[in-house]
């Protein structure tokens, strides 16, 4: 078992086998800095629950193309992104920090796939982006490219 | 509407920039091109040429490519997703230059096409089938049409493909005709090439044997994959007739010589030693005569001269013979040397 602390003083149990999916923490447990507690002054306890939740998932994820419990995993990845942008951010940071592959891929498609057929506006209020360009700067894009602008695929909703 | 975005501005996420570079690479080229929009640090991201090529890899990696399909009779295209196997039409396009239409598609690759129109062979034009952009190309050289298509072709499908041949095959391959041999040789392409083998793990021991190399000029390789044993014979004098390369010092043509002296011993081009041998009983004799003047007096014992003999001539005679493999003909020279010494010697005495 490996301790994790959070960066608000709360401490977490993870099994080894789970934990050394992320590579930071892997390569402190083979350099044997891992024998205490290890700190994580990055990632809250939220975020953490989180994380921990996705490695204890994805321990066994080898066996599972075998045993035929992808579609398991599959679901479970998808129930699992199902959160708000600010809470999928801070699991994007912490699998960053905490290096870990998988999870780092899944919370980017995630990201893409509810940016994906967006109009501007709509990416504006989701991310709460300031748009600093002049009316002119704006026009100049769209000219550039007319036909990226129109089509009915385009989604103004915002969520 | 506008002061409803304007009501967003006050708190914004704290995303760093590598990371939201990793989210818009997976994101479509229609909404990236639009998403230019959103910011400054957006529209900067997206344009620069690094995302591009990002997001281009990722796009492959996602299996997100298209089949174009080509209308022949009335010249329109349409894109079918290759994702989902129900065939849907998802633009349908007319290609824009009249002089273009009825073109004929020569290759693609990622997302381009390159056209051709039967009728003015000196002519192609390269189009991007998602943003209808194309550029017209002329021939870069135009005197037989068939090099041109190759040279084109080349470029655009068989760099990717035959960066991943062995270098026997490519150097054979060279023959081919003489588009290929000029990008076989191209630098770009070696270097390509030398970094596709790297990742294959097509890298090959070396075991330099010294010995073995210097009488039997071989080279051993062993497969690092398969790690069978590989021998080149190497016959070092064949190869470099083979490529002789002209040395040139600022345009003048450097003469080939046969013998140069390096380190006080003289390299012959063959590799022989047979100068060297010559040189150094020169030297010894040099450095007879400069003691000639104790060798020869007749005032001076035998047992002086001798002493004088072995701390004067022979260093000289013997200097960096330590390591020769003699042949008996240089034995018979020098022992012409050495007796020569020794006539000296009897007639000094």
């Amino acid at each position: 078992m490996v301790k994790l602390k959070s960066n608000d003083d709360k401490e977490f149990e993870v099994e080894e086998a789970a934990v050394i999916q992320s590579e930071m923490i892997k390569n402190m447990i083979e350099d044997g800095c891992a024998t205490s507690v290890i700190p994580l002054p990055n990632i809250d306890s939220k975020t953490l629950i989180k994380v921990i939740e996705y490695l204890n998932k994805h321990i066994n994820m080898g066996k599972a193309a075998e045993t035929g419990e992808e579609d398991d995993l599959k679901e479970f990845d998808e129930q699992f992104v199902n959160m708000g942008w600010e809470e999928l951010f801070d699991v994007i940071m912490a699998a960053n920090y905490l290096n870990i592959h998988e999870l780092m891929e899944l919370c980017c498609q995630s990201a893409a796939d509810r940016l994906k057929n967006k109009s501007v506006r709509a990416v504006r209020e989701m991310l709460k982006i300031t748009n600093d360009l002049t009316e002119e700067e704006e026009q100049e894009i769209i000219n550039d490219a007319p036909w990226a602008f129109e089509g009915p695929e385009i989604d103004d909703t915002v969520n | 509407m506008v002061k409803k975005k304007l009501a967003f501005d006050d708190i914004a996420y704290n995303l760093p920039s590598d990371i939201l570079f990793l989210i818009l690479a997976r994101v479509p080229v229609k909404s990236l091109l639009r998403f230019k929009c959103v910011c400054k640090a957006w529209n900067v991201m997206i344009s620069d040429n690094e995302f591009r090529r990002t997001h281009r890899d990722q796009s492959k990696a996602l299996a997100r490519e298209k089949l174009l399909l080509d209308k022949h009779y009335t010249n329109e295209f349409e894109f079918r997703d290759l994702k989902t196997s129900q065939l849907v039409t998802i633009t349908k396009g007319v290609f824009p230059p009249e002089k273009f239409r009825k073109a004929i598609v020569l290759c693609s690759c990622d997302g381009l096409l390159l056209l051709k129109n039967p009728r003015a062979y000196k002519r192609y034009v390269l189009w991007n089938p998602s943003t209808e952009e194309y550029q017209t190309l002329a021939c870069p050289y135009s005197k037989d049409k068939h090099d041109v298509q190759m040279v084109v072709g080349c470029v655009m499908i068989l760099v990717p493909m035959i960066t991943r041949v062995p270098v026997k095959s490519l150097l054979r391959f060279k023959s081919i005709c003489k588009a290929w041999n000029v990008m076989i040789s191209d630098d770009e392409f070696r270097r390509t090439h030398c970094d596709q083998c790297r990742a294959l793990g097509r890298e090959k021991l070396l075991l330099h044997k010294c010995y073995s190399n210097f009488y039997t000029n071989e080279f051993k390789f062993r497969d690092l994959e398969t790690s069978q044993l590989a021998t080149i014979a190497k016959q070092f004098n064949d190869v470099r007739r083979e490529n002789e390369v002209v040395v040139k010092l600022e345009a003048q043509e450097v003469c080939k010589r046969d013998n140069f002296k390096y380190l006080g011993s003289v390299i012959q081009s063959n590799g022989e030693i047979d100068e060297d041998v010559s040189h150094r009983i020169g030297a010894g004799w040099m450095k007879w005569k400069l003691a000639s003047g104790v060798l020869c007096d007749k005032k001076v014992p035998p047992k002086l001269k001798g002493k004088f003999y072995r701390v004067v001539v022979r260093p000289a005679l013997l200097y960096g013979a330590e390591c020769w493999p003699v042949k008996n003909s240089h034995i018979q020279k020098n022992e012409g040397g050495t007796n020569a010494d020794v006539a000296l010697d009897v007639w000094a005495d």
